[in-house]
């Protein structure tokens, strides 16, 4: 970490000599992406606290794309420094900006936007992006006739509201004045082949537009929001392309008997050069299909295994294509909708028009059970079927250990839910849960979530809300703190339906409690009595507490189910802060974003 | 005595400000199942035992949960009657707040297991609203009062049984923590508790009084520390025979510990007998050894200094001698099963309850059944030493209505006398002492044991069996013709020579043998006595006329044995 500082201590406060510029460009060119990426945010955040305007060397380029990304899961992150590093590659100049440091008004001062955003729940923005959004959907919003955009909106169609707020964006920028340099792509889950494309679509336009000569062979790059991990050898970290075999050495179900919960506690040993990690980060997993899954498919049709199919534009055997690309545990929206048009059937039209009948469906049914259900006589043939599958994607787990603990380990906390109607479990839970045994390898790689970190200081008291498996961050957390002999305080809420049978790793938090790791420990177990209580009734009755916290710095951090457990956490914090903090709701609400935008209140939410 | 020394449960009876301890806060804590170490040694007192479900402890262990607690609520029922309608809301509460079961006990109390935590309040006040309690049905002070329930003897037994009632009234506890942790009772200042008979720091140890009508032993008076025996001269009471010093508690390979028979201190007029109750208690308070729990027992205190200072010390309490003790004869300590008839004409049914454990099975819906028979029943219940269940005063016109239920339900088929002599105590999975199994066991026994006694053609004799998962004595194994003793799963200490009527304590004939060598040994013995047993013989004498064992004389000799190489 000593040459930031160096590089801060002088670099904005001299004008640069051709030697200090030829020493720069040598050490830029030892640098890999990654800490490039880092050290240009690194200086530009410097920059600002000294007044120097940003990145205007003398030689940082006029024309540039600006690349906007608002992410929840990491995914639109990724898609935004894939598009800079293909517009870099193309000699285009760039600046990449997370939407939470970006504001509606700042988009006047750059003429090529590519914006790439994520939907979450009921059609919200991602967090960080939630401001930008409010800003310019509102009375001072910018006119952007200047502007020309791109939009990539990302979404899961199993969501009745499908990449709304990309469709929103999209629509006001136009609305602004804005001029499309390419129709927005909506992106469901299996993302990566639209993004591909899109971005190979828009480059042409983009260096027709942004190149000119003197800007040739300039790269600006500008922060990401953050602390990037220092990566000393990223050229080995796993990932998912080449991700890392990682051995299962412990499989052990933490639900006891008679619990209406299935879960498992996972440990992966692992290759700690490969798979770096911090609290926070989510474990993304790869794994084919249920071989009796694919089996049962092949037989549906009634076809042989080793024919060849088309799917996403190669061809492999149907039981090569089944096994590792096609997503079968998930249905997807569309495909449903494709179903009612081919089939007659009353129930399937009204899966594909009513979204509740649909997530009650999809609950305990996969492509198998639906086939086998509506088109018993598989009338859809299997190409017709494969053209509009989806690719598999990888599953993703918030990671329940911290490396300072557990150097060469990975822990996960899986729940399996029940089976479907065929008797089949989800992609990687019912692999981690159900059919693999300890000693067995998966393929892993780190999908890191800077949304979702521990504060810097470790004074800093956290408050920790996570019902069911929710809580796997913050065991990592309390694991990582407890390392550091964190002064901060720690407050867990958890919850799940039974005491006796569903207190997650109860035992390590009481040993917590004991040593004084964990001074606070509120538990909320909904169907012990005959009304049913949740953490944020936990949160409610301890409103004072919570308050007082905040006036002393807490961090709050969120983990688990987005449908309804964090919203009403939400609105049950909104609540406390109006009440303790005598602000109406308006006030209060704002008050929350401001925690929000301070790193303060932090949500990995699924 | 030194307070150094002293026992650390005197500690927190002395910290506790009369038995409250942290148990109100304790309840409240949400993220354990458990109570603090100190708290569970208070809570005995009134009445709850935390436990936890042995059989998963590790189970959970790998699972990160905690063990999975439970408490063992006992309700007090003073001589053992219980109304229909308390056996309705025992029965509903069974279901409400326990494991689905009721256990009768060995001391004539009920026992609710599996209670979670957050259930314990409401389940203590349920028990109360049905004017029983729990205060005292466990902890270091006087428990439940047992009295033999018998009810033929009815109009002797009435008079008897208020003195057991009057006993257990008075030895009840006084601190008001009970009501305010319990029952929302009004906090009350605590300097304004007292206990004036237990003090502070209450007995030592456990303390077990009994009430006994001759010639019935149902209660096993001499097991008990302090003894009643009534004495009954042309019908009427004239006053109880005071008997003290008994109790089963021992230690695995401890020779301080031991089983002792209660000797007999004299005789008391009835107006004496609470004042004699109190004195005898707080002779025990301010002798009884508080530095050693497993010498604490008033059983020790006399022996330690013999029944003639017991004697000295009473007269001196009380400002006169007892008199000398009457002639007291006992003929057994079993029940009598089956309908049978009182002077005044109504029936009582005395109905067999393996271990005393009343749930529905598949082959037997006893709870079911008893619910059936409560709601219509017009007599009262007793529950008795044995712990078996009678039906008891039912009107003549009324019989053949619960005949009726007995029969439907299945009740009334013949168990064997050997069946109906046995006794087991909870053991696993719930009692936290117990080494080996005892209640899911012993049936099974019993059912080999009946194989053995046809083989040989005695499966006509009873014989006594009784079974505990440890040496602490629930059911009173030290007593019986055939004792068992658990030392660790699968294995037993076995005991020999015990007398039916509870007046011979049994001696030690092998020591932590398994079932194939239990059964191999009463294989042996059994066809010994098929062959050689004189006229209607009782089994626990033949074994010491053979020599398998010796008489026992005193509690010391049950394991001083030289005859464990005998084939």
């Amino acid at each position: 970490m000593k040459l930031p500082e160096l590089a801060l201590s002088q670099w904005p406060n001299s004008s640069t000599t051709p030697p200090q510029w030829q020493q720069l460009n040598q050490l830029l060119e030892q640098l890999n992406h990654e800490q490039r990426l880092w050290l240009s945010g690194f200086l530009a955040a410097g920059s600002q606290q000294v007044n120097t305007p940003i990145s205007q060397s003398s030689a940082a380029p006029q024309k540039h794309l600006t690349v906007l990304y608002g992410s929840q899961t990491g995914n639109g992150t990724r898609v935004a420094k894939q598009l800079q590093a293909a517009a870099e590659q193309a000699g285009i100049a760039t600046q990449l900006h997370s939407l939470a440091d970006f504001t509606a008004k700042q988009l006047t001062k750059h003429s090529h936007v590519s914006l790439i955003i994520s939907t979450h729940g009921e059609g919200e923005a991602p967090d960080d992006a939630e401001l930008f959004y409010e800003q310019l959907f509102g009375n001072k919003a910018p006119d952007l006739s200047h502007l020309s955009y791109s939009v990539l909106a990302l979404g899961d169609s199993s969501y009745e509201w499908f990449c709304q707020t990309g469709k929103e964006i999209d629509e006001q920028l136009a609305k602004l004045g804005g001029k499309r340099l390419l129709d927005r792509q909506d992106c469901d889950v299996d993302y990566q082949d639209d993004a591909d494309q899109w971005i190979e679509v828009q480059l042409p336009e983009l260096k027709k537009a942004l190149i000119t000569d003197s800007t040739e062979n300039n790269i600006t790059t500008l922060p990401l929001p953050g602390n990037l991990t220092a990566a000393t050898n990223n050229q080995q970290l796993a990932t998912r392309k080449s991700p890392h075999l990682a051995e299962i050495t412990a499989i052990q179900p933490i639900t006891g008997r008679g619990s209406s919960k299935n879960t498992h506690h996972i440990e992966l040993t692992i290759d700690p050069e490969k798979i770096q990690y911090q609290p926070g980060d989510s474990l993304a997993i790869l794994t084919n299909n249920d071989s009796q899954v694919v089996a049962a498919l092949i037989k549906h049709w009634q076809i042989d295994a080793a024919t060849e199919y088309q799917f996403k534009g190669s061809n492999h055997s149907i039981q090569q294509l089944l096994t590792t690309q096609v997503e079968l545990t998930q249905i997807s929206k569309p495909f449903i909708q494709f179903m009612a048009q081919q089939l007659d059937d009353e129930l399937l039209q009204q899966l594909a028009t009513s979204h509740q009948h649909f997530v009650d469906y999809c609950q305990n049914h996969q492509l198998l059970d639906l086939l086998q259900q509506f088109d018993p006589e598989a009338t859809i043939k299997p190409q017709a079927a494969l053209d509009q599958l989806k690719k598999i994607t990888p599953r993703l787990y918030s990671i329940a250990s911290s490396p300072a603990v557990f150097e060469d380990e990975v822990h996960l906390t899986v729940n399996l839910e029940a089976p479907t109607a065929s008797g089949h479990y989800g992609l990687a839970s019912g692999f981690l849960c159900d059919s693999t045994q300890v000693g067995d390898e998966v393929a892993v790689y780190v999908e890191p979530n800077d949304n979702f970190r521990l504060p810097a200081s470790n004074d800093t008291p956290l408050i920790m809300i996570g019902p069911g498996t929710g809580v796997a961050p913050f065991r990592a957390f309390l694991q990582h703190r407890q390392s550091q002999q964190a002064k901060g305080q720690h407050w867990l809420l958890f919850g799940n339906p039974n005491f006796a049978t569903d207190f997650l790793y109860q035992t390590e938090w009481l040993k917590a409690k004991k040593s004084q790791t964990l001074q606070e420990l509120d538990v909320a177990f909904s169907r012990d009595q005959e009304h049913k209580i949740y953490v944020q009734d936990k949160l409610q009755s301890k409103a004072e507490q919570v308050w007082q916290w905040l006036q002393q710095g807490a961090h709050i951090y969120l983990c688990g189910d987005a449908s309804r457990m964090a919203k009403d956490v939400e609105s049950t914090l909104i609540s406390i802060i109006g009440k303790q903090g005598k602000l109406d709701n308006q006030a209060a609400s704002d008050y929350l974003t401001t925690l929000k935008r301070d790193n303060r209140y932090q949500k990995d939410v699924y | 005595m030194k307070n150094e020394t002293l026992e650390a449960v005197e500690h927190i009876k002395a910290d506790s400000n009369y038995l409250r301890g942290t148990i109100a806060q304790e309840l409240k804590n949400d993220i354990t199942g458990a109570i603090t170490e100190s708290d569970t040694q208070l809570t005995k007192f009134h009445g709850i035992y935390q436990q936890d479900d042995r059989d998963l402890r590790k189970e959970r262990a790998k699972q990160k949960l905690e063990p999975l607690y439970s408490f063992m609520i006992r309700a007090r029922v003073p001589g053992g009657i219980c109304q229909p309608e308390q056996w309705l809301s025992i029965d509903d509460m069974a279901d409400r707040y326990a494991n689905g079961s009721i256990r009768i006990t060995t001391r004539q109390a009920f026992q609710f297991h599996g209670v979670i935590k957050n259930q314990l309040k409401a389940t203590v006040a349920a028990i109360n609203q049905q004017l029983m309690d729990t205060i005292a049905a466990c902890g270091d002070v006087n428990r439940n009062v047992m009295c033999t329930a018998n009810p033929e003897l009815s109009a002797v037994h009435q008079q008897v049984y208020q003195h057991a009632q009057a006993i257990s009234d008075h030895l009840t506890p006084q601190t008001s923590a009970y009501h305010e942790i319990w029952l929302d009772g009004e906090k009350v200042n605590s300097t304004s508790d007292n206990e004036p008979i237990y003090g502070k720091t209450y007995l030592p140890r456990k303390f077990k009084t009994a009430v006994v009508i001759p010639p019935d032993n149902d209660v096993d008076v001499l097991a008990h520390d302090l003894g009643f025996v009534a004495i009954v001269e042309n019908g009427l009471l004239t006053g109880f025979n005071v008997t003290v010093g008994g109790g089963m508690g021992t230690t695995h390979g401890d020779p301080s510990t031991y089983p002792l028979l209660a000797q007999t201190l004299g005789f008391c007029s009835p107006d004496q007998v609470l004042g004699v109750a109190e004195n005898i208690v707080k002779i025990q308070r301010d002798h009884g050894d508080r530095t050693n729990r497993k010498h604490a027992r008033f059983k020790y205190t006399v022996d330690d200094h013999g029944i003639d200072w017991v004697r000295g010390e009473l007269a001196q309490r009380m400002g006169s001698a007892l008199k000398p003790a009457r002639e007291a004869t006992y003929t057994h300590t079993g029940d009598r099963f089956g309908w049978r008839q009182n002077h005044d004409g109504s029936w009582n049914f005395t109905l067999f309850i393996a271990n005393g454990r009343v749930i529905d099975s598949k082959d037997l819906a006893l709870k079911r059944a008893l619910r059936e028979i409560a709601a219509i029943h017009r007599g009262d219940f007793r529950l008795t030493a044995n712990q078996n269940l009678i039906i008891a005063t039912v009107p003549e016109d009324h019989k053949d209505a619960i005949n009726k239920l007995l029969n439907q339900y299945n009740l009334v088929t013949g168990k064997s006398l050997t069946r109906q002599l046995s006794m087991a105590c909870v053991a696993f999975p719930t009692c936290a002492l117990a080494m080996a199994e005892a209640e899911r066991y012993l049936p099974d026994l019993i059912t080999e044991l009946e194989a053995l006694q046809h083989q040989h053609g005695i499966a006509d004799r009873g014989i006594m069996v009784r079974m505990t998962g440890c040496p602490n004595g629930c059911a009173r194994p030290f007593m019986a013709e055939v004792g068992f003793v658990g030392k660790a799963p699968g294995r037993y200490n076995m005991y020999l020579g015990g007398h039916k009527n509870g007046t011979r304590l049994n001696q030690l004939f092998r020591e932590n043998i398994d079932e194939a060598e239990i059964l191999a040994h009463l294989d042996r013995l059994l066809g010994e006595y098929a062959e050689l047993g004189i006229g209607g013989e009782d089994f626990g004498d033949f074994v010491i006329r053979q020599g398998h064992v010796n008489t026992v004389n005193h509690g010391i000799q049950v394991h001083q044995i030289n005859h464990l190489t005998d084939d």
